[in-house]
């Protein structure tokens, strides 16, 4: 006959597993409780936000500064099939539609306004008119790596068709009236979660 | 600064209204269901009373929403009704203290407990929403319930059309109620309420536990089986990141409870299906995929009032009851007339050529299943009790009872292989994305199913 208490050894043995690798997530809870402990802003929830990787983004939602959205990141990691089916059946003709986790983040924060995303070239061309001192823009594309590009000696040598032409000196036009602001670095590391894409944040200053 | 972060007004407003849904529940279960209170452990009515607490309170607001009176809750109605509540609470219970069981030891486990998952309950209290369906889903539709005047703006803006729009509303519907309470917006306190249905799970697995193994192993031993269970990393993850699977599984496994008690306690039977029906009409408020949940839970009940009361007294008796599947008709009917689309609408028949995608789903599920890096050791060795126990109880003629059981749990799990066979979208990138939170949905069911097996082993 088998006693009961046989079993208690693996019990506790099976426990001790698990409790190992949730310490684990026990110190990781703790984490933020130590990093917001000396933070200088007027909220807790600000405090705690000020963690998050697009807590800038909040920043400019809360304060309701116009905002502009450059989506240039049309991969098929970031196609929407929800909506994509969606607007197919509405109107029959398949139309992808883009989701990142940028876009997301700034219909959740901006919410109930709407900004919706623009390509670079909208942007430049049909925009840049009535764009204001202080209004943001929010790119997923670093904007200052096509300015470098094209300001390299060996671009000078690339034929162009006249369109291309315009469309650069539109952008240095455009480029020049920016000045990109930081997005401060977070110490927050969060259990099991990828690393977010880089995104770019640049003001209006002229 | 911990005191910083529980003594805070909105930490302070969302521990009394998680404490409001608790006390709604208890006072819910001593008014109908005495017996059944009286019977129970602390933990088993701590999870019960939550459970309820939060069905009732559901119902209540969709209601409001149905009237367009959501703008009636604020702070201050809400505090009077906390003191009702209070009252009536200290009321019943003083009424029927002499038969309610409170043992010493079970209040130092509960404190023990509280006391052990308090690195949780501060994360909840101090992170921020980060997770791609609160963002996308429950949070942004608590923030268009608690911001808008009408939600139909925001449900018919094809922008939102990844919102899944269809979704049924009674998640985020509780959370704008909480963002009226505080008359703010914080996506960061709101997730006690999401960890409280972890550690209210934890309460009836214990409650559970103590229930069946009361005789057979010490407390200490059953505290620490529970704990075992419920700190796998997937569990932990999913207590409150703003998904609402593992709130699900909980819903799931308190009615799968209540469904075994009705089946093998049959002294019981008036009681158990008005709770079923109950926690069904809930389930639906959820997600959709408590729709299956319901349809075969339902099926049962009929099945087992026909053999035991004759299915025209089920009727006379429980007709009523299936009112409250009122608020998810009224739902279907709502989107379906708004033309709120859902992507299963119309594509309900899978076609021939996807019948291949059943093998890929299958492998997928058993890459899943023995995923010890997600679940631990429990889910193997909780198949395995199942196995052993179950053909111990096959050979001495004793498994009829858990039959309905394991045709819920099987009905469950293929209706997640049907979604995929008739999936519009590319079913394998649903497929990855999904695959951990549908196991959220019946890991529990399949916890509950091997602390059953062994019992009704040692019993018989």
């Amino acid at each position: 006959m088998i006693r009961r208490n046989y079993f208690y050894p693996l019990i506790i043995f099976l426990f001790l597993i698990s409790f190992h690798f949730y310490s684990f997530y026990q110190k990781s809870f703790l984490q933020m409780m130590n990093l917001i402990k000396d933070k200088k802003y007027p909220t807790l929830y600000e405090k705690i936000q000020s963690e998050n990787p697009y807590y800038e983004i909040w920043l400019f939602a809360k304060n309701n500064k116009n905002t502009y959205f450059i989506f240039e990141d049309k991969s098929d990691k970031n196609l929407d099939y929800n909506t994509t089916y969606f607007k197919q059946k509405q109107t029959g003709e398949k139309k992808n539609y883009y989701l990142s986790e940028l876009k997301l983040k700034i219909y959740y924060f901006f919410y109930p306004k709407e900004i919706k995303p623009k390509s670079l070239w909208e942007i430049i061309y049909v925009y840049q008119d009535g764009l204001k001192k202080g209004d943001i823009i929010i790119s997923d594309y670093e904007l200052d790596e096509y300015w470098e590009k094209i300001n390299t000696q060996s671009y000078a040598y690339v034929r162009k068709t006249p369109l291309e032409e315009e469309y650069d000196k539109k952008f240095k036009d455009f480029y020049k009236r920016l000045k990109r602001l930081p997005v401060s670095k977070k110490k927050f590391i969060p259990v099991n979660r990828h690393p977010e894409k880089p995104y770019y944040i640049y003001q209006v200053v002229n | 600064m911990m005191l910083n972060v529980i003594f805070n007004k909105d930490s302070l407003i969302i521990f009394s209204f998680v404490f409001f849904i608790q006390i709604l529940g208890l006072n819910f279960l001593l008014i109908f269901f005495k017996k059944f209170f009286i019977r129970n452990n602390l933990f088993l009515n701590l999870s019960y009373s939550w459970f309820f607490g939060n069905a009732i309170f559901s119902f209540l607001i969709f209601f409001l929403f149905v009237f367009k009176k959501l703008n009636f809750l604020n702070l201050n109605i809400f505090l009077g009704l906390s003191f009702i509540m209070i009252i009536l609470f200290i009321f019943l219970f003083l009424k029927e203290k002499r038969k309610i069981k409170l043992k010493k030891s079970s209040l130092i486990y509960f404190i023990f407990k509280i006391i052990f998952f308090i690195p949780l309950i501060v994360e909840s209290l101090t992170s921020f929403l980060i997770s791609w369906d609160s963002l996308a889903i429950w949070f942004l539709k608590a923030k268009a319930l608690y911001l808008d005047q009408d939600i139909m703006s925001f449900l018919k803006n094809d922008n939102f059309y990844y919102s899944s729009q269809a979704y049924p509303l009674g998640i985020p519907l509780v959370i704008s109620i909480y963002y009226r309470l505080i008359n703010n917006i914080n996506d960061q306190v709101v997730q006690f309420y999401f960890v409280w249905f972890f550690i209210s799970m934890s309460f009836l697995f214990f409650g559970l536990m103590i229930y069946f193994f009361e005789k057979t192993f010490s407390k200490f031993i059953l505290f620490l089986i529970t704990l075992n269970l419920m700190i796998s990393s997937i569990f932990i993850i999913y207590s409150h990141n703003g998904y609402v699977d593992l709130q699900l599984g909980y819903i799931f496994l308190i009615i799968f409870s209540l469904i075994y008690f009705l089946i093998t306690e049959k002294e019981n039977y008036f009681f158990y299906p008005k709770m079923i029906f109950l926690g069904l009409g809930y389930s639906l408020m959820i997600k959709n995929e408590a729709l299956p949940f319901a349809l075969v839970s339902v099926f049962v009940l009929l099945v087992f009032s026909f053999l035991n009361l004759g299915i025209l007294n089920f009727f006379k008796k429980y007709l009523f009851y299936f009112s409250i599947f009122l608020p998810f008709f009224y739902w279907e009917f709502y989107r379906r007339t708004n033309l709120i689309p859902s992507f299963l609408d119309g594509n309900l028949i899978p076609i021939k050529e996807n019948l291949t995608r059943l093998k890929v789903t299958f492998n997928y599920f058993l890459i899943e299943y023995f995923n010890t890096y997600k679940y631990g050791l429990n889910l193997i060795i909780a198949t395995l009790l199942i196995i052993f126990f179950g053909t111990i109880l096959l050979y001495k003629g004793k498994i009829k009872k858990l039959l309905p059981l394991l045709l819920i749990l099987f009905f469950q799990i293929i209706s997640y292989f049907y979604v995929f066979l008739i999936t519009p979208f590319p079913y394998l990138i649903q497929l990855e994305s999904s695959l951990e939170r549908i196991f959220l949905h019946f890991i529990p069911l399949i916890y509950f199913l091997a602390i059953v097996f062994v019992f009704r082993t040692i019993e018989n």
